[in-house]
């Protein structure tokens, strides 16, 4: 069911992308994280925290913690127990490097509504071509741990040229792991993807053969795991939200807000606007008309989206 | 029949609003909106009020014939079912 915005007074959902640093640097990472990636100006510990008092003030339904890896943020562990201890649902998405026993167990106990792990190989081969330097056994293990420990586990799957024939493999794995969810969609052309698409990017046909296979799996593991395939490139997405738009503003790692990734526009600040502010902005934000010219030119020229990371401050007065 | 008891998925949030309620699948990602009687219906099914129940005190809050209150609550029951928020 669609949802009209501008009748909400907040939003439901918070996606909270909340450090751009991360210890890997994947191919196609859509914000470029690594290492040495944190935005400049980061929220700090202490401001990190209280946003998380602003998100449990106001009721926030819903909160997904990216990054970056998030488990690197130094609130990290402050953030997450706030927003359980005032029974917000949490969606922690990691690519699992530091989830050992111990980290797992930690994690089980917030009852976080799913704990997201990025997989995108069958074998330690594929998994490194996507995520350099990462090891798969870790990841792995940290699925393992975390089913142990009772927390719900989804896998996330990024298919490319040289991993697309191992999905099917991962997805049985999965099943077998105790993973309740295996989600993947079309590769977005954004961020480092760009530099790498051509041995990133799939053809329509592939996709369709790739679909037909999700099919086949979703059937298959009813009632077990679901096994999820987003429906839209990373245009079509746009329209749809361009003409449907969230109520699940993006906050990025220095609070600077964004409508989605996709579209460059910065909406509001979290430093400089209070929660309301930000949710009027942000509703205001797509009715704009910058907004439309630039899902407008998007789709006539889709190398546009390589911009997308400039953030550029839209005009709301 | 014995009384039938509805009990809302875990992870299922509800956000008042001007209109109503917005009941939010957290699970599914997925939303539904009601107005302000659907909203009484899924505050007495949190209340944990049987089926018969919530008739019986919608028919007293509100006019109208029982037997009409009745279907309309089955309805919604329905469309709550249908939308996959209720616990098996």
């Amino acid at each position: 069911m669609q949802i009209d915005i501008q009748n909400l007074d907040s939003p439901l959902f918070i996606a909270w992308h909340i450090t751009n640093r991360c210890n890997l640097e994947c191919i196609h990472c859509l914000w470029k994280s690594s290492p040495t990636g944190a935005f400049p100006g980061e929220l700090t510990k202490e401001e990190a925290i209280n946003f998380a008092k602003v998100l449990v003030d106001h009721s926030v339904p819903y909160v997904a913690i990216s990054g970056g890896e998030p488990l690197l943020h130094p609130a990290f562990w402050e953030v997450a127990e706030i927003i359980r201890s005032h029974d917000v649902e949490l969606k922690i998405e990691t690519n699992g490097q530091l989830i050992s026993k111990s980290v797992a167990k930690r994690l089980a106990e917030l009852d976080l509504r799913s704990i997201q792990i990025s997989v995108d190989g069958y074998t330690p081969e594929t998994y490194t071509k996507m995520r350099p330097g990462a090891s798969f056994e870790k990841t792995i293990n940290a699925i393992k741990y975390l089913i142990e420990e009772g927390a719900n586990v989804e896998i996330v799957f990024v298919p490319a040229k040289f991993n697309i024939h191992e999905a099917e493999k991962l997805i049985d794995f999965a099943a077998e792991l105790g993973v309740k969810v295996f989600e993947t969609g079309k590769t977005m052309y954004l961020g480092r993807a760009v530099d790498y698409w051509d041995i990133i990017g799939l053809t329509d046909e592939e996709y369709e053969e790739y679909k037909k296979m999700l099919e086949r799996k979703a059937k298959q593991y009813e009632g077990k795991m679901r096994v999820l395939y987003y429906p839209f490139d990373i245009i079509e997405e746009m329209q749809v939200m361009y003409r449907h738009p969230p109520a699940s503003p993006l906050v990025l790692a220095h609070g600077k807000v964004k409508l989605i990734g996709s579209i460059p526009y910065v909406v509001a600040d979290i430093r400089k606007h209070s929660f309301e502010e930000m949710w009027e902005r942000y509703k205001k934000g797509w009715k704009h008309p910058k907004v439309a010219e630039w899902v407008e030119s998007v789709k006539s020229n889709p190398k546009l989206l390589a911009k997308a990371n400039d953030l550029v401050e839209l005009d709301l007065s | 029949m014995g009384v039938v008891y509805l009990e809302l998925k875990r992870r299922i949030k509800l956000k008042d609003e001007k209109f109503g309620v917005v009941v939010f699948d957290t699970e599914t990602e997925k939303v539904f909106v009601t107005n302000q009687v659907g909203k009484e219906i899924i505050n007495k099914i949190k209340e944990g009020k049987s089926i018969d129940q919530i008739i019986e005190e919608l028919s007293n809050e509100y006019e109208g014939e029982k037997e009409q209150i009745r279907n309309d609550v089955y309805e919604f029951i329905d469309q709550l079912k249908k939308m996959d928020l209720l616990k098996e």
